[in-house]
Parts: C-alpha cells; sequence; structure tokens
C-alpha cells in the first residue's frame, strides 16, 4: 500500500500490514500513536525521559502482538492507553513505596510571579496542579480533557465503569480548579480573571 | 460558590486545558528512531519460500546451464503456488502410497476389498462393468 494512503488508513489495518512484514505501515503507527503515548506519560509521569521509555516499551508490546492482533476486538489506541497505563503504575509505584495517593506533595519550583499568566504559564500551572491530584482522578481528567478520549473510551482503559470515570474527572475538575484558584496570588495572575 | 461562579471556574479551568493540549511534547528524533528500530526488530519475517525471485537468464551459450536454470525457475514458481515444499512432499509421499497399493494389493487390504464387494477374487479380476461384455459380443455379431 502507498505511504499516503496508509495515512487514512485505520490503526488496525495498518498493524495487519506491519504484521505481513509492510515496514512502512510501522512509521505511520508510531507518527499517530507515539505523540499521543508521550503526551499521557509525561503527564502521568512528570519526567520526560521516563515518559519517553514508557512510550517506547508501549510501542515494542504493540508491535510484539502485532501477529495475534484481533481486528475488531478492541481499539489499538485504547489497548495502547491501557499499556502505558499499567507501565506509568508501574513506575510511580516504585517511586512511591507508601501508595499511590499517600505521597506528599510534590515540591513546587515555580519561578516567581509573572505579571501575566500566558498560555505556556498556563500549561505549566495545570501540569503542575496535576501533578498534585491522586493518580487515578489525574488519568481521567488527562484522559477525557487533554486526550480527548470519551467516558466509554477511558472506562475500557481504566477498566473501571462510566459513573466511576465520570466521578473521578468531576472530583479531579473539582481539585484543579481549587488548586489554581489558591495559587493565583502566587502566580501573579491576582488582576486577571477570578478562576 | 454560586451555579455562576462555578461555571466561569469551569471555563477558566477549560483555557487551561487548551494550553496545555497546545503545549504538549513531541516525540524526539531519537525517541522516533528507537521505536521504528524495535519495530524492525520484532517484525515477523514473511515464510523464505514465498518469495518468488525473478529467474536469472541463462546464458545462450550454455545450454545445459539455460536447462538447470529453467527447471530451478519452474520450481521456484510452482513450489509456493501448491503451498511450498512440505506440502509438495506429503503429496509426493500420498502418490507414492497410492501406487504401490494399487500394485502390489496388500493382504490386509484385498481382505477388506473382498468384504466391500463381496466377491472373493483379486482387485483386477473384479467385472465392474458387466454390461460391457455384451456389448463388446453384440458389437462382433458373435
Amino acid at each position: 500500500m502507498p505511504y499516503d494512503a496508509m495515512t487514512e488508513a485505520p490503526d488496525d489495518a495498518l498493524l495487519a500490514l506491519y504484521a505481513n512484514g509492510d515496514g512502512a505501515a510501522a512509521r505511520v503507527l508510531t507518527e499517530r500513536l507515539a505523540p499521543r503515548v508521550l503526551r499521557f506519560a509525561a503527564r502521568m509521569l512528570s519526567d520526560p525521559a521516563e515518559a519517553e521509555d514508557v512510550t517506547q516499551e508501549a510501542l515494542l508490546r504493540l508491535w510484539r502482538i502485532a501477529p495475534d492482533w484481533r481486528r475488531g476486538e478492541a481499539q489499538v489506541s485504547t489497548w495502547l492507553y491501557r499499556v502505558a497505563r499499567n507501565l506509568c503504575t508501574d513506575r510511580l509505584r516504585r517511586k512511591r513505596p507508601l501508595g499511590l495517593d499517600a505521597a506528599p506533595e510534590v515540591e513546587d519550583d515555580r519561578p516567581g510571579a509573572v505579571a501575566r499568566l500566558q498560555a505556556a504559564e498556563r500549561a505549566k500551572a495545570l501540569d503542575r496542579a496535576l501533578s498534585r491530584l491522586p493518580d487515578r482522578q489525574r488519568e481521567a481528567v488527562v484522559l477525557r480533557h487533554i486526550e480527548g478520549l470519551t467516558n466509554p473510551e477511558i472506562a475500557e482503559v481504566m477498566e473501571i465503569s462510566v459513573e466511576a470515570v465520570e466521578s473521578l474527572t468531576a472530583r479531579g475538575k473539582r481539585a484543579l480548579t481549587a488548586d489554581l484558584a489558591g495559587r493565583r496570588e502566587e502566580l501573579g495572575y491576582d488582576d486577571d480573571r477570578s478562576i | 460558590m454560586t451555579m455562576t461562579d462555578r461555571s466561569e471556574a469551569m471555563a477558566e479551568l477549560d483555557s487551561f486545558f487548551r494550553a496545555a493540549r497546545a503545549a504538549a511534547p513531541v516525540p524526539s528524533e531519537d525517541l522516533m528512531a528507537r521505536i521504528l528500530a524495535d519495530a524492525a526488530t520484532a517484525q515477523p519475517k514473511a515464510p523464505a519460500w514465498a518469495a518468488v525471485p525473478a529467474p536469472t537468464p541463462a546464458p545462450i551459450w550454455a545450454p545445459a546451464a539455460r536447462a538447470r536454470a529453467g527447471w530451478l525457475g519452474l520450481r521456484r514458481r510452482f513450489l509456493p503456488a501448491l503451498g511450498g515444499p512440505g506440502v509438495v512432499a506429503g503429496l509426493a509421499c500420498a502418490a507414492v502410497a497410492g501406487a504401490w497399493i494399487g500394485f502390489l494389493q496388500p493382504a490386509p487390504l484385498a481382505g477388506l476389498a473382498s468384504r466391500v464387494t463381496g466377491q472373493s477374487a483379486m482387485l483386477e479380476q473384479i467385472d465392474l462393468i458387466p454390461a460391457l461384455d455384451t456389448y463388446l459380443v453384440a458389437d462382433t455379431g458373435e
């Protein structure tokens, strides 16, 4: 199949092509899926190097399962998010032997107040606030509001019910709102619209 | 917090999410290269006999070599079409076994044939088309 035509092909078709020896299919899948896994892992781990390792490992597992992949049973992207989530959880457990949600707050290394909170600063502030959320709330919020997955897809990734996903995202958003509002003075956007 | 305050807060939070989506990390070239190297290593290899290389043309001044190349080319084309060397070997075994049974008529098989046909004669003596004799006799005017 020509490379241009592959960019329109669904993930599972590309995976079948890869399993049949088509190297170009691996490139298209990598370009399509690696950024998504990296974004998710980076926000889960707050460590770029570890996020890259998780991305590489998750894709390696995809390559290995390709010959046995059964089309129509699951979405490739959802399966990959689940693998990445499990890899992130393992790494977080190793970092925090006391338990996922019992960890102390991450030290805030934020620079001093800025005159106006620009988009990049907002992204950083959100990342810091996300890192202070319990892991499951962070996963649900990142998958829903940054990665754009639907609640049923997130339920499949996290292996929980859709209602549990809705509860996690609602609590996560409330906690983020409170966190960001509580730090607006530190962030120096007191004169900005309140959050 | 009133409903209005809550909706304003959520709208503000959405602006943070938009900013986070715009500032997402991008995979480095090194990471992409590592992933593609893994893909190449883990990729299943196609069966060797599935590939059908173009036959090398034999030089016209070497008829023996040309004949050998032609036979090899024919074999390379037909083996995959029949399912590979394993399947061809199985077919050859079945053909030899069939010929052997037909010519030698081993005792166990002859006994089985007697039970099935109700005749004790050997296989070559069984009259499969009895009407043919009558036809031949009539045709020759006897």
